[in-house]
């Protein structure tokens, strides 16, 4: 069989020409250097993260939230992995990777000499292993979807591996640098895979050295991983706390060097405390109204436009992010998406709304209940807001705050009316089969459009840039007109760290941190 | 009652509770007519700001008057601080009468039981409580009573026993009256003077708690304008308007001390060995 290098798509290109870098051994050297660290970064030392929500377990095939995301990147590695900076996808354990010509089968090759944490090498088989557990409808991973069109994965020799994808698919490195996409023992795998909820196996940068649910994971540099120099932290700890105001007074304090996901009611004050830098980076995050399609009284059009309509966009941001955002349409896909289309979101119209729930069979207005979980704290103000912001249209809007651990059992993708929020994936195709394909697991609008699942897998299948475009444009225009969700705005993210915190950086995808790359500067505490 | 009266009127404590009491109860009677504003209605242009002559109190992260919404909160808070107590005390009062008057096997299996109650701490008993009956402002005052009665049994039992062994109950006893009266008429007025003065310390802990449940998602919902909530929903604002959980939290601790000095004013009316009225 003929492989050829697949040349045809600009971020094909970079991936590859990274992967060549790689292979001639000049990658670890070149590093994905943080923009911005002042000096020579300097080995050692211990960094403290502080986050607001629980990691559930250890298991990096089934996270679902960003502090599990941390912890799942600094102790596994995938194939591949985002650049530090932006979506195009780098080497990670494989060195570098070949397509056919029509970008349907795919061999990925390790480098030499990778092993887990534990001892073992790492091999084609843990591979194949892996994605065989997350295609498994049983382990019910997040990214059963969002790692590709995966028809079969087989083991060539101990290094290398092959994808045959159900038709051709441009960007599959990218999908394959999917927070759920780290590679795990197959010996665990296979025999015992509730181990990895509690213990580490991988083979990333950082080795598990203290594991206490609720309150605090502590990884320490693996001296045996692939990029040689990093990384530069002796140890990382992320700490829980619970309380939002005893996180922030933890970073003024200098109790923790990184507070992780920063809310915007802080961001005005902690942008002018001494000792405590405030990062701000424009990304496609979002919070929503999940308007659930399957059960009225959302299963109406009339309805969810009605309340699109109500809706004024700058005063959700305004109100419950500072303005630190920027508006949106109903459309998941932000500015920063390669195949953005600015379509223009319904002009306010609150009359025109009442007219249409009217229409809808509810003239005297519609009562319904919107839950809230309780972190971040912008769900419930987001649902406060919006509740006074279409109640002249005759939304009766009934708040509900609930913890964020009863949400997720209880309410996500269960409830008909309540506020997500999610990170920006790495490109459309993540975003789509993650959330709103009819087979995406985390459908949770239920919206089942066949026009949509044809445009996304037709785009999927794709070569060219120019077709791509036009399609993924209509699948927006189909969201903005159908409105599965109600997006008011785009956020910045926003995190802080002490001064002497270098190399880290906020990367626009939302769910990931390169602490490898983190070193600590003069003036750093000493932590045990 | 006209004798307690007196005496309340002659402490200073007493008129300086009840006065504060007063003004309670102006407030749950008017306070949410007296709102200047829409309690919910926001004023985006004037988010997060001190006290002016607009916004006498200042306003909330919306926008919202901070004024207004504390009169409306008031009814509902302090009602909820009240009836939670009023309701857990007559509970809790009934177990500890009864089975400190019953005594022997009867107290014992009732206090052991009650004894690992009062094992778990008063906010999870409620968190508990609420959680089974699902969350809403009337389950968790129902929640907040149920979890006031086991102390309030202690010392309702504990007075009991030191009363029963007085010569006119078993005066009472040997009159052949029956047990029911003898509780309600021969010893609950001799009990129930400290029950009265934990049960008006309490009302600030069932309205702590109250907000503490509404700050999880288990009592009052927002944008309901309940103090505890309005302090939750300020912490996040605290360094930016201080003022937002200043107004709520001074509302609380004027209720608190109303109750807390009515109470020991009133504990004194009633104990008939203070000295006072003969």
């Amino acid at each position: 069989m003929s492989q050829t290098r697949f040349g045809r798509r600009d971020v094909l290109k970079g991936g590859a020409a990274l992967g060549a870098l790689a292979a001639t051994g000049q990658f670890a050297a070149r590093g994905a250097h943080a923009q911005g660290a002042a000096g020579t970064p300097r080995r050692g030392g211990t960094l403290r993260v502080s986050v607001s929500q629980r990691v559930n377990h250890l298991n990096p095939l089934t996270h679902i939230n960003n502090p599990e995301y941390m912890i799942g990147e600094m102790m596994y590695a995938g194939l591949t992995r985002l650049a530090a900076t932006g979506m195009a996808p780098e080497p990670d354990l494989a060195e570098r990777w070949e397509a056919t010509p029509d970008a349907t089968q795919w061999t990925f090759t390790l480098r030499e000499g990778l092993t887990f944490h534990h001892g073992p090498a790492v091999t084609a088989k843990d591979v194949v292993a892996t994605f065989r557990a997350i295609l498994d409808p049983a382990t019910a991973s997040p990214g059963r979807r969002n790692v590709g069109p995966i028809k079969s994965v087989t083991d060539i020799d101990a290094r290398r591996v092959r994808f045959e994808l159900d038709g051709s698919f441009a960007d599959f490195p990218v999908n394959l640098a999917y927070s759920n996409a780290r590679i795990a023992p197959a010996a665990i795998l296979e025999r015992d895979v509730k181990a990895l909820d509690t213990a580490g196996y991988g083979a990333g940068p950082f080795k598990l050295a203290r594991y206490e649910p609720g309150r605090m994971v502590r990884v320490e540099r693996f001296e045996g991983y692939y990029n040689r120099g990093r990384p530069y932290l002796d140890a990382v700890e992320q700490v829980l706390y619970p309380d939002l105001a005893a996180e922030t007074a933890a970073i003024v304090n200098a109790e923790t060097d990184i507070l992780l996901l920063g809310q915007p009611s802080d961001f005005p004050r902690l942008s002018r405390t001494q000792g405590v830098v405030a990062m701000r980076t424009p990304s496609g995050r979002f919070h929503n109204l999940v308007l659930r399609m399957d059960t009225p009284p959302f299963n109406d059009i009339r309805v969810r436009r009605a309340l699109q309509m109500a809706l004024d966009r700058q005063a959700c941001l305004d109100l419950v992010f500072e303005g630190l955002g920027r508006v949106a349409t109903a459309s998941p896909i932000s500015p920063e998406d390669r195949f953005h289309e600015a379509v223009p979101a319904p002009r306010r119209d609150v009359a025109g709304a009442r007219r249409l729930l009217a229409e809808a069979g509810h003239p005297q207005g519609l009562k319904i209940a919107l839950a809230c979980a309780n972190r971040p704290p912008t769900r419930t103000a987001l649902g406060v807001a919006i509740k006074e912001l279409v109640r002249p249209a005759g939304f009766d809007i009934d708040v509900q705050t609930i913890p964020y651990d009863t949400y997720i059992a209880n309410i996500w993708r269960k409830g008909n009316f309540y506020v997500g929020t999610f990170n920006m994936q790495a490109h459309e195709d993540a975003m789509y089969t993650l959330l709103f394909t009819s087979d995406a697991p985390w459908n949770d609008a239920q919206w089942n459009n066949r026009r949509f699942d044809e445009l996304i897998y037709g785009a999927r299948r794709t070569l060219d840039n120019n077709r791509r475009k036009e399609m993924y444009a209509e699948a927006q225009r189909l969201m903005v007109s159908e409105v599965p969700y109600l997006i008011p705005f785009y956020e910045d993210l926003l995190s802080f760290r002490r001064p002497y915190v270098q190399g880290y950086n906020l990367h626009p995808r939302g769910g990931v941190f390169m602490l490898e790359n983190v070193w600590l500067a003069e003036g750093a505490p000493r932590r045990g | 009652m006209a004798r307690v009266g007196r005496i309340l009127l002659r402490s200073p404590m007493g008129v300086i509770g009840g006065a504060l009491l007063l003004l309670c109860l102006g407030l749950v009677l008017f306070g949410p007519a007296l709102a200047p504003y829409d309690p919910t209605r926001f004023h985006p242009a004037e988010r997060l700001q001190g006290p002016s002559g607009a916004f006498w109190m200042g306003t909330d992260q919306f926008g919202r008057d901070i004024l207004s919404r504390v009169l409306a909160g008031a009814r509902a808070t302090i009602l909820f601080g009240v009836i939670a107590t009023a309701l857990g005390t007559a509970l809790g009062t009934t177990i500890g009468l009864a089975s400190g008057f019953a005594g022997g096997r009867i107290d014992e299996v009732v206090m052991r039981f009650n004894d690992s109650l009062l094992a778990i701490p008063g906010l999870l008993k409620a968190l508990l409580i609420v959680t089974v009956l699902g969350p809403s402002t009337t389950n968790a005052m129902l929640a907040v009573a149920i979890a006031t009665a086991p102390s309030m049994a202690r010392i309702a039992r504990s007075v009991t026993l030191s009363v029963r062994a007085r010569d006119y109950v078993a005066a009472a006893i040997a009159r052949g009256e029956g047990a029911a009266f003898i509780m309600a008429r021969e010893m609950l007025p001799n009990v129930i003077a400290p029950v009265i003065v934990e049960s008006t310390i309490r009302v600030a802990f069932a309205i702590m708690t109250g907000a503490t449940l509404s700050f999880l998602g288990m009592g009052a919902q927002p944008p309901a304008s309940d103090w505890g909530l309005m302090i939750a929903e300020a912490r996040n604002f605290m360094h930016r308007n201080p003022w937002m959980v200043v107004w709520p939290g001074l509302s609380i601790a004027m209720v608190a001390i109303a109750f807390n000095l009515f109470g020991d004013a009133l504990r004194d009316a009633l104990n008939p060995r203070s000295g006072h009225g003969r």
